[in-house]
């Protein structure tokens, strides 16, 4: 994994090279390709290579600040790590997170054992993603994109995808949420075999029914809602409930 | 004859003693003596004597004469002519119960005049109602005025024609009359509605502009706010100086560090973080949006939740109606803040972004749970807080599903309750539909 530190604080620059330097030593391909203090140098930089981490300060005494850097960043390369050191790091938090995906932001205060803490953990948070995108199959999830954080939803926490009153726009219940997105319902139909469409609005996880009211041709999920199903889809939705239940006595046997 | 006689001197006393009601006037025996010789008396006479139209142009112009000459108010040509519609509209009535339910004999005509009258005072009462509440209180332009009153006049003529038409045998007359009256109607009711749709779009403008005015006061207020921070800063400013020139001529380092760190920094940061927080609203251009979240600023500080604001960019066109924003952001507040209210390590934060093609808002607040039934948030009625409370989310959602450019989405997440509001300009959309 290759790491860029851009400091135009020169002890502090020191500072984060030795935690990378100590870290790299329990993982010898984290390697440390740039140490900048102008963020030309790391736009120079990214302009004919790569790096999978970016250390940044945002205050660099230029006219490019941190952020501005990290959207630059971005554009290059939507998937590599970016982490924020800065004295202002929690006032930019959501900032962070939505418009330029960063993994982590450190507040620098005293240089001391707990900030070098706090940045080992995230260089390594780092990565196991950069580990993960190697290895990653990314079946198991779906994504949804809001600014430029992506959110993933496990398939085990989906209750049912719904249409929305309009066209092209679908919407999500999950364990914890409930998303919106542009799309349709078709995209996801055989996503899983967990998934089933049981009418023309909805796809329901059949994992986490809990009842079927055949008369009304209504289904209730875990959390209460209800989910309806066309008259011909009845026979199909039953047995797929059985062999549901079957696989789950199975499986806590 | 068209009415019998008895039916006749009913409706027109009616009508002139109704006059009195409507237009608020004392009914002196003086003007009760002149009425009854200059219009009643004439009136009958006439009907009993000459052609049947004639009395009623009299009757007209006479009344409206004289009770311009007591009152001075323009308001009788429409109240005449309302109150002649109540008596036609009560003689109908009543014609129709005494053929359908009552059984003819010597009081019959007694029965059918108390019919006809009292019909006639609830219409009139509730005319006089129509004059205080709507009339008298509002302007109404002096147009809608005019249409009013000719509408009413033309309703008038209508019924007293039909009435008159109705007793010859030739059905030519009838239809191409009413042919006459359908498109009449039509034309009016067209310019009133015309006139009534304006009357709505000035008053929605109006409105706009007092809730503007409202938010920045509200923004001006908070403003204050920071101000009175800051020259409290100041007051202490002397002898913060003088403090610290004592710490350093006794060459006293750690003394000069403690008290920067304890007295002036903790008491300081207070007024930094109100200070930061306002120069990110001051990235918001639009009025409405920077008033309604100045206020609610303002309202976390009551309740002492702690707030932080981010607005990175400039942020001047959202593209949804801007009431309907500073709802969805107050409600969201306003539900973030007043859970927040009763916790020990309160946080709410709120991110405004402007992305190329969208606007993004974010906000959270930390609760104490790991999971929460989302959706029985969103219905109706639905509240942690107990009831009457629940209006808030479901509202939200409402205001959110009439646009097709917003999405949101809403979970509970490493202790935080977040909402994202995806606010898509309308030209990417119609970019990704092309493409689609």
């Amino acid at each position: 994994m290759k790491v860029v530190i851009c400091e135009n604080e020169e002890k502090h620059s020191e500072f984060v090279q030795a935690v990378v330097h100590s870290v790299s030593f329990h993982e010898p391909s984290i390697e440390l390709v740039l140490i900048a203090s102008k963020p030309e140098e790391v736009l120079a930089y990214i302009r004919n290579e790569r790096a999978d981490c970016y250390l940044l300060d945002i205050e660099l005494g230029s006219s490019i600040n941190g952020l501005d850097l990290a959207s630059m960043i971005r554009q290059q390369d939507p998937v590599a790590t970016i982490i924020f050191i800065s004295m202002h790091a929690d006032k930019l938090k959501l900032t962070f997170k939505y418009k330029i995906a960063a993994l982590d932001f450190i507040v620098k205060e005293k240089r001391d054992a707990s900030l070098s803490e706090h940045l080992k953990e995230a260089l390594q948070a780092s990565f196991i993603k950069y580990q993960q995108l190697s290895t990653t199959d990314g079946t198991e999830f779906v994504q949804i994109k809001i600014g430029e954080r992506i959110k993933n939803i496990s398939y085990h926490d989906i209750y049912f995808f719904e249409t929305s009153a309009y066209e092209h726009k679908v919407t999500l219940q999950e364990k914890n949420g409930y998303y919106e997105f542009y799309g349709k319902l078709k995209e996801f139909e055989h996503i899983d075999a967990r998934f089933f469409r049981c009418h023309k609005s909805y796809i329901i996880n059949l994992h986490h029914v809990k009842e079927f009211d055949k008369e009304k041709r209504q289904i209730k999920m875990k959390n209460d809602l209800v989910c309806y199903v066309s008259f011909r889809k009845i026979t199909e939705l039953q047995s797929k409930l059985i062999s549901c239940k079957q696989n789950e006595t199975f499986t806590t046997k | 004859m068209v009415l019998s006689l008895f039916f006749f001197t009913v409706e027109i006393c009616a009508i002139f003693f109704g006059l009195f009601y409507t237009l608020k006037t004392y009914p002196l025996v003086r003007r009760l003596v002149s009425g009854v010789c200059l219009v009643l008396l004439p009136t009958v006479l006439l009907y009993l004597h000459t052609a049947p139209w004639l009395w009623l142009i009299y009757f007209f112009i006479s009344v409206i004469s004289l009770f311009y000459f007591y009152t001075k108010q323009l308001r009788i040509l429409l109240d005449v002519v309302i109150l002649a519609i109540g008596t036609r509209f009560g003689e109908n009535i009543s014609q129709i119960i005494r053929f359908t339910y009552l059984e003819e004999n010597d009081t019959i005509l007694i029965k059918s005049a108390l019919i006809i009258i009292i019909f006639f005072v609830l219409f009139t009462y509730l005319y006089r109602l129509f004059i205080d509440k709507t009339w008298d209180s509002n302007t109404i332009p002096i147009v809608s005025q005019l249409v009013f009153i000719i509408v009413a006049w033309i309703t008038v003529t209508i019924f007293y024609i039909n009435l008159f038409i109705s007793l010859r045998d030739n059905l030519y007359y009838p239809a191409m009359f009413n042919i006459m009256i359908e498109s009449i109607y039509f034309v009016l009711m067209f310019i009133l509605s015309v006139i009534l749709l304006r009357n709505v779009k000035k008053e929605n403008s109006i409105k706009q502009k007092e809730m503007e005015r409202e938010q920045l006061f509200q923004y001006m207020q908070s403003l204050e706010h920071v101000n009175r921070d800051m020259q409290n800063f100041r007051h202490d400013y002397k002898n913060i100086l003088l403090t610290m020139q004592g710490y350093m001529n006794e060459n006293d380092m750690e003394g000069l560090k403690h008290y920067f760190d304890e007295c002036i920094m903790k008491v300081e940061e207070n007024s930094l973080h109100h200070t930061y927080i306002y120069n990110q609203l001051d990235h918001i251009k639009l009025v409405e949006l920077k008033g309604i979240l100045s206020s609610k600023i303002l309202y976390a500080e009551e309740l002492g939740v702690q707030v932080n604001i981010e607005i990175p960019n400039l942020i001047d066109q959202v593209d949804m109606n801007i009431i309907d924003l500073t709802r969805l952001v107050g409600i969201l507040m306003d539900n973030a803040l007043e859970s927040s209210s009763d916790m020990e390590d309160a946080q709410v934060n709120l991110a405004l972004l402007k992305k190329n093609d969208s606007f993004l808002l974010i906000l959270e607040n930390r609760v104490d749970v790991e999971f929460m039934n989302i959706e029985k948030l969103f219905q109706a009625g639905y509240s942690t807080k107990g009831k009457n409370r629940g209006r808030g989310l479901s509202n939200v959602r409402s205001i959110v599903h009439r646009y097709p450019n917003i999405m949101m989405n809403t979970r509970v997440e490493n202790s935080y309750f977040i909402h994202e509001i995806e606010i898509i300009k309308i030209d990417s959309m119609k970019k990704r539909d092309i493409i689609q």
